[in-house]
């Protein structure tokens, strides 16, 4: 109870509690676009590349006003402008060389994200007030949000939020086909740019609680997750954001009351638990729904087997109505690997063949005419 | 704007002068000139790589051309969009993404929408007119990735007949389909062209040629001929524009 008091009441739970579940829903609506886009590696690498961004920013701004306050906004601007030109920096270099999109991507990723990690090394030596805090954007730290970090995530999350809302059919007509969306009058590098812009938001909104390692996390895993359990765009976005709600708060709130516990890496945990639970258990998709299918499909192809067997016996002895095989002969036809006799047991539960007496067997009418279909149409089973 | 009024104006569907379109300096099409009149079922055909795809997206505008005029229906493109449908090859889409036949074909509405407007009743009962006249009805509420390959290319067919147009661009509209498609989509193609519109369709397959098109553009890189069937359907023109790609032995007798 007390927990649930403090929530509402104590200042840093309440932060981290508002400012996690907004990013986490912003995170899982707008992971699915980028699920769908095939993006999910332009988002690590825009998450990992913000890294310089933000100390560049703090930097700048202590060289400029001899603070340093870690103003949420400039070092939000320093990581959108690292982060798209790394982007940029990788589609241009695919264009001028043989290099594919994932290797651009990798070395873009490579080249910034070590940028950020020599520049924190830089600033480690020299003494400079507040510089401790930007370790915090490696692995995040969701316990260091202030009240006007939240805002700020308020504001931005509520924005793009708002433009999925209100785009919605453009965003869904593109992201399925691009092109014809065009043929019809909307502008494919408009919706482009937008939909960039506002994945890559999400992701920046994101770095100081989860840490630009991690984040990519928080917009591939609940888009892959969602995935499993619908085949409807928007029950997925809803549920995709719902699991970065879940995600987001619970890890926030755990690394919170933890002392020392990064808040990316619990995230993850988190999000990989519902992530495993949806990739084993959803019920079209899921692997061992497909098991079970997969199961039913060969009992089919087997029954189907075995009727056909019997068949083509009974033409073979040109056989009157009455007589009847013996499984052990049925069991010769083909080197079968599976129980002939449980086949043929089957057969008779589903009304196909008639056991005459102890091993022998016989088609029924229904049997006669589900035999002589399969074997006419190719393909069909029982 | 009337999209059942039958056609009484002599202007063409599609009129090119001089395009020339290159991909990184290698040219794709060359120097290409080609009048498709309105009412007409025309198929393009040509090799592998002789730019098909690419003049159907230059009339579109999605791509570039480095030299050259295009004319729909006497106009600029950017004035007749809406008179247009295109349908892509099938294979340009992810057909896994989460969605019904429905949705896939409610988006053919979204162009008459524009921006911002939402698809309401009227849209609904348009999408579901053009499901049932591919035949489609019983599979309307299917997810896709669960359609056969002629069930998704009617799929695509009816994401184009929402949107009413006049002239039907289409790639490859019977690549991998089945008989009974087929048969479908030429019968939705007559019944266009009953109704004074003109359909345009990028094909490969020489077999098939005569059967679907009552008028042929050969084209290699450049076009080899135009017009009728039976004016182009000829084995010198074939031969010519299909050089060493074509295999004579199999399809030699269907050209006499």
């Amino acid at each position: 109870m007390e927990f649930i008091h403090d929530i509402f009441f104590d200042y840093t739970i309440r932060n981290v509690a508002l400012g996690s579940s907004i990013l986490g829903i912003v995170a899982g609506a707008f992971g699915s676009f980028a699920f769908l886009r095939r993006e999910s590696l332009a988002g690590d690498v825009v998450a990992h590349s913000a890294l310089p961004g933000i100390v560049l920013a703090f930097l700048l701004g202590f060289f400029i006003t001899g603070s340093s306050s870690k103003n949420s906004l400039v070092l939000i601007l320093g990581a959108t402008i690292t982060g798209f030109l790394s982007m940029h920096f990788s589609s241009r270099l695919m264009n001028i060389s043989k290099i594919k999109s994932d290797s651009s991507m990798g070395i873009m990723l490579a080249v910034f994200f070590g940028l950020g990690i020599f520049l924190l090394s830089l600033i480690q030596r020299r003494n400079i007030p507040g510089k401790s805090g930007l370790q915090d954007y490696i692995f995040g730290s969701a316990s260091t949000l202030t009240h006007s970090d939240v805002n700020i995530i308020l504001i931005f999350g509520a924005l793009t939020l708002m433009s999925l809302f209100i785009f919605w059919k453009e965003f869904k007509l593109h992201t399925f086909d691009r092109t014809y969306a065009h043929s019809l009058g909307f502008n494919s590098k408009l919706l482009d740019t937008m939909m960039v812009s506002s994945i890559v938001i999400a992701i920046i909104i994101g770095l100081q609680s989860v840490g630009v390692i991690l984040m990519v996390a928080m917009i591939v895993t609940p888009a892959a997750a969602a995935r499993q359990w619908t085949n409807k765009l928007s029950t997925m976005v809803i549920i995709s954001a719902f699991i970065g709600l879940v995600a987001g708060l619970s890890g926030a709130l755990i690394s919170a009351s933890v002392q020392k516990l990064p808040t990316g890496p619990v995230i993850v945990l988190l999000l990989v638990l519902i992530f495993v639970i949806s990739i084993l258990f959803s019920p079209n998709r899921g692997l061992i729904a497909e098991l079970i299918k997969n199961i039913a499909r060969k009992q089919r192809i087997r029954l189907s087997l075995v009727l056909v067997d019997l068949y083509q016996l009974k033409i073979h002895h040109n056989d009157d109505y009455n007589v009847g095989h013996s499984a052990k002969v049925l069991l010769t036809m083909h080197e079968q690997k599976f129980n002939v006799r449980k086949s043929l047991i089957i057969l008779a539960e589903l009304g196909l063949v008639r056991n005459m007496n102890g091993d022998v067997w016989v088609l029924t009418d229904k049997g006669l005419k589900k035999a002589e279909s399969i074997l006419l149409t190719k393909g069909e089973l029982i | 704007m009337n999209s059942h009024q039958v056609t009484v104006n002599n202007l063409p569907a599609v009129e090119i002068n001089d395009l020339t379109v290159a991909y990184n300096e290698k040219p794709v099409l060359w120097d290409i000139d080609l009048s498709i009149p309105q009412g007409v079922i025309m198929g393009i055909a040509g090799p592998n790589g002789a730019g098909k795809s690419t003049l159907i997206k230059s009339i579109l505008k999605l791509v570039k051309p480095i030299a050259g005029k295009i004319k729909i229906l006497g106009e600029d493109y950017d004035k007749v969009r809406k008179r247009i449908a295109y349908v892509p090859q099938r294979s340009a889409v992810d057909w896994d993404f989460p969605a019904t036949v429905f949705d896939v074909v409610m988006m053919g509405t979204y162009g008459q929408l524009g921006w911002f407007r939402r698809p309401g009743k009227i849209q609904k009962a348009l999408a579901f007119d053009a499901i049932q006249r591919v035949g489609m009805e019983e599979y309307a509420d299917r997810q896709i990735s669960q359609l056969s390959g002629g069930q998704q290319q009617r799929t695509f067919i009816a994401r184009a007949l929402v949107q009413n147009a006049d002239v039907f661009l289409l790639d490859e509209p019977f690549a991998g389909i089945d008989a009974k498609t087929e048969k479908s989509i030429m019968q939705i193609f007559r019944e266009l062209k009953g109704e004074g519109k003109t359909i345009i369709a990028v094909h490969h397959e020489l077999i098939t040629l005569s059967d679907y098109f009552d008028m042929i553009t050969v084209l290699n890189i450049k076009i080899y001929a135009s017009g009728k069937v039976e004016d182009v359907y000829k084995k010198e023109i074939i031969y010519e524009a299909y050089g060493g790609h074509f295999n004579f032995s199999q399809n030699e007798s269907i050209l006499d």
